[in-house]
């Protein structure tokens, strides 16, 4: 077991279920299990002293702790901690130096990207969380073909997986 | 025909109404899933 | 200073109020800012980037050879703007599930990814960049020609002003870029050109008038061979005028935009009903207002000005005015957002990732800046110097990124050999075949289009250089051959698949399978 820092699941076992069912009537779906996504949270704050526009605030993101793929977040996170087998856990394949590293990258280029500075904006790191996003894992059954999918558990958006 | 050689007319105008009713068809099987979908919350 | 000076001047600072008020009342929250729009709904958005990305072609490019060629003109019309539909029935579906197995998030880390390669991923952006860098060059061209309309300047004076603003905006500000602003352009854009379409046909008598006065003139420019009939029984000529815009949006480099959405999502359907309709009638327009130029504008030395002196003609001065006002900001936001692109990739992915591993953000901004600069000095070069037409150069581009990347996007779902080695000789055999083609006018002398050139001599490329490589590792040749056959999932579970998940799935189906009898 192991105490983490997670996300309170939005679509719960019985209603991802039901969703799923409700877009394909005649495959079962079954929960084979959940697991716990390790993701980087930054919040940055950004400071520009342009006299005509200045801007300032806070700019979130996420680093995917296991590829290091960034995202932006629309709405900032609440975590509760939770106690999780650690089978359940997805392993951390990133230094935390590396991930910030690739959370600065990834804001500059957005930033510049976006609101066009001609110079580097001042950021400043602000907090930053480890956290575990649950995916639930789920096995379909249609016509004898079986599939999985992975269904994150906030926001209901899935993928296939390419396991037998 | 708008005054066009029936091979250019043929060939050339019908394909933005193709197009349009290939948006207009997909947009309402979209439409579709998506009230199935509220329907069933 | 004449009306139309002030009409322009007056324009632009309109939008930088409209931008500057924005961005101010966006102060206290920068992701808001950053996150871009998201609140305008997706067809809002969806319509804003579709008018103003192409604004240059289809103001001056498209008109033009409607102009010179007649009816066959419309062969390019029926392949824009049906493209992206035909792309996601023909090829999409493989290359989706592919680029699920693969993890993938953009087309050229796809390739990256499927050919296993740093090189081909760098070969990839560079093509990419450059011939980007030829449709900014293009929208420069119809910079310098609306604001030589506007202002009365010289062409040459006109241009090196418009590129000299369009450089200092995207450098220094971008507080036009606000999507508000550039909806303000495709709605001005867009009434603007469906207004001169019904003032036109209505002044000739309709689309059949229009056709039987064309015929008077010329009865070939009916037909859709081209005037004179100069493409006749060219049918690899009219497909490659379908295809070319078809398949170039798959060189784009353009990072998929990837939310980490905190709550549930639901479904962008109105998007796609309001582009489908939307294309129609912003796609096909322009090239009508070129057929009524034949008539209307006999003596037009150029042709690339159709547009704007229809609108003249049409309108009173003040909104023709408008009207070009509105041209000239949305191809001042387009070449931004290009530029931009080009100075990130050269900053970060070339200059960074190659040549100096240790630069601070700030040199690295600084090397993007002066890249863009360099670009637009370039620009400035070439087109006062070599002007080529704007449809030459749309096509020119269109071609090589086509040429570059179709054989590699192909071979790479249907071929389980394909390897790095044939991938990068096609890629830079097709670029090169196409660019001596296009420079050499060999197509005058061969009769073979030079994208068609470039096309046959990247196949073989492919298949000779793929005798020389290392055959792709035995995974990679198993994702292909997953790829290839029926998935069992069903229909309606597929089509909504997230394709922003697929690197956390691929890390989820490795972690599952290293694994599997703890969590079974």
């Amino acid at each position: 077991m192991m105490e983490v820092k997670t996300q309170e699941i939005f679509f719960t076992e019985e209603k991802v279920i039901r969703t799923l069912g409700k877009k394909e009537v005649d495959t079962d779906f079954s929960i084979r299990n959940i697991v716990y996504y390790p993701y980087m949270f930054y919040e940055f704050s950004f400071k520009r002293g342009n006299p005509i526009t200045p801007l300032k605030g806070d700019v979130a993101c996420t680093i995917d702790a296991i590829s290091g793929i960034p995202a932006l977040v629309d709405k900032r996170p609440e975590f509760t901690t939770l106690k999780i087998a650690n089978k359940n856990i997805l392993p951390i394949q990133l230094e935390e130096n590396q991930t910030v590293e690739l959370a600065k990258e990834f804001l500059y280029r957005t930033i510049s990207k976006n609101i066009k500075v001609a110079t580097a904006p001042n950021i400043s790191l602000k907090q930053c969380h480890l956290f575990y996003r649950p995916y639930w894992i789920i096995d379909g059954k249609a016509n004898e073909h079986g599939f999985t999918l992975m269904v994150d558990s906030i926001s209901g958006k899935y993928h296939p997986l390419n396991v037998e | 025909m708008f005054n066009l050689p029936a091979e250019t007319f043929w060939l050339l105008v019908p394909w933005p109404f193709i197009w349009m009713a290939a948006g207009v068809i997909m947009y309402f099987k979209m439409r579709k899933e998506d009230l199935q979908e509220e329907q069933s919350e | 200073m004449n009306l139309d000076t002030i009409i322009f001047i007056v324009y632009m600072l309109g939008l930088l109020i409209l931008g500057i008020s924005f961005s101010r009342k966006v102060n206290d929250s920068v992701d808001e800012y950053i996150l871009g729009g998201r609140s305008l709904g997706p067809a809002v958005t969806a319509l804003t980037m579709q008018s103003t990305s192409m604004s240059g072609y289809m103001f001056m490019g498209g008109p033009a050879l409607a102009f010179q060629q007649g009816w066959y003109a419309i062969w390019y019309a029926i392949g824009d703007a049906g493209g992206s539909i035909i792309n996601l029935s023909v090829l999409g579906k493989r290359m989706r599930r592919m680029s699920e197995l693969l993890g993938a998030l953009s087309p050229i880390e796809y390739l990256e990814k499927r050919y296993e390669s740093v090189s081909v991923k760098i070969v990839a952006s560079l093509i990419s960049i450059v011939f980007l860098s030829a449709y900014v060059f293009a929208q420069f061209i119809a910079a310098g020609k609306a604001l030589e309309n506007l202002t009365g300047l010289s062409y040459e004076l006109a241009l090196i002003l418009g590129v000299g603003v369009i450089i200092a905006y995207t450098v220094t500000g971008g507080y036009l870029a606000v999507v508000w602003t550039d909806f303000v352009q495709a709605i001005v854009m867009v009434v603007g050109i469906a207004g001169i379409t019904i003032m036109g046909l209505i002044h000739i008598g309709g689309l059949s008038n229009l056709n039987a006065s064309l015929a008077a003139i010329d009865p070939t420019y009916l037909s859709i061979w081209g005037k004179d009939l100069a493409y006749y029984g060219q049918w690899g000529m009219v497909l490659g005028a379908i295809l070319i815009y078809a398949i170039t949006y798959m060189g784009l480099p353009h990072v998929v935009v990837r939310h980490m959405s905190m709550k549930s999502t639901k479904t962008v359907k109105g998007a796609i009903l309001v582009s489908s309709i939307w294309n129609q009638i912003f796609i096909f327009a322009p090239y009508i207002l070129g057929f009524i130029g034949i008539i209307l504008l006999p003596n037009l030395a150029d042709p690339e000005m159709v547009i704007p002196i229809l609108a003249y003609t049409f309108f009173p001065g003040i909104m023709a005015a408008i009207l070009l006002s509105a041209l000239m900001a949305a191809i001042m936001s387009t070449s931004d957002s290009i530029l931009m692109q080009t100075g990130t990739i050269l900053s970060r992915d070339i200059y960074q990732r190659l040549l100096n591993k240790n630069a601070s953000q700030k040199k690295v901004v600084l090397v993007s800046r002066l890249c863009i600069l360099t670009v637009g000095i370039i620009g400035i070069i070439v087109a006062i110097y070599q002007p080529p037409s704007i449809f030459a150069l749309v096509v020119f581009a269109s071609g090589v990124l086509g040429n570059s990347f179709m054989v590699a996007y192909v071979a790479s779902v249907y071929s389980k050999t394909a390897n790095k080695v044939g991938v990068l000789c096609s890629m830079i055999s097709g670029a090169a075949t196409n660019i001596i083609w296009t420079v050499g006018a060999l197509d005058v002398v061969t009769g073979i289009h030079p994208f068609l050139a470039g096309l046959i001599i990247s196949i073989l490329a492919m298949i000779i250089g793929n005798r020389f490589g290392t055959p792709p590792s035995e995974e990679m040749q198993e994702i292909v051959e997953k790829a290839k056959g029926p998935r069992k999932i069903p229909k309606n579970i597929e089509k909504h698949i997230s394709f922003d998940l697929s690197p956390e799935a691929k890390n989820i189906t490795e972690f599952m399978q290293g694994n599997m009898g703890l969590s079974k």
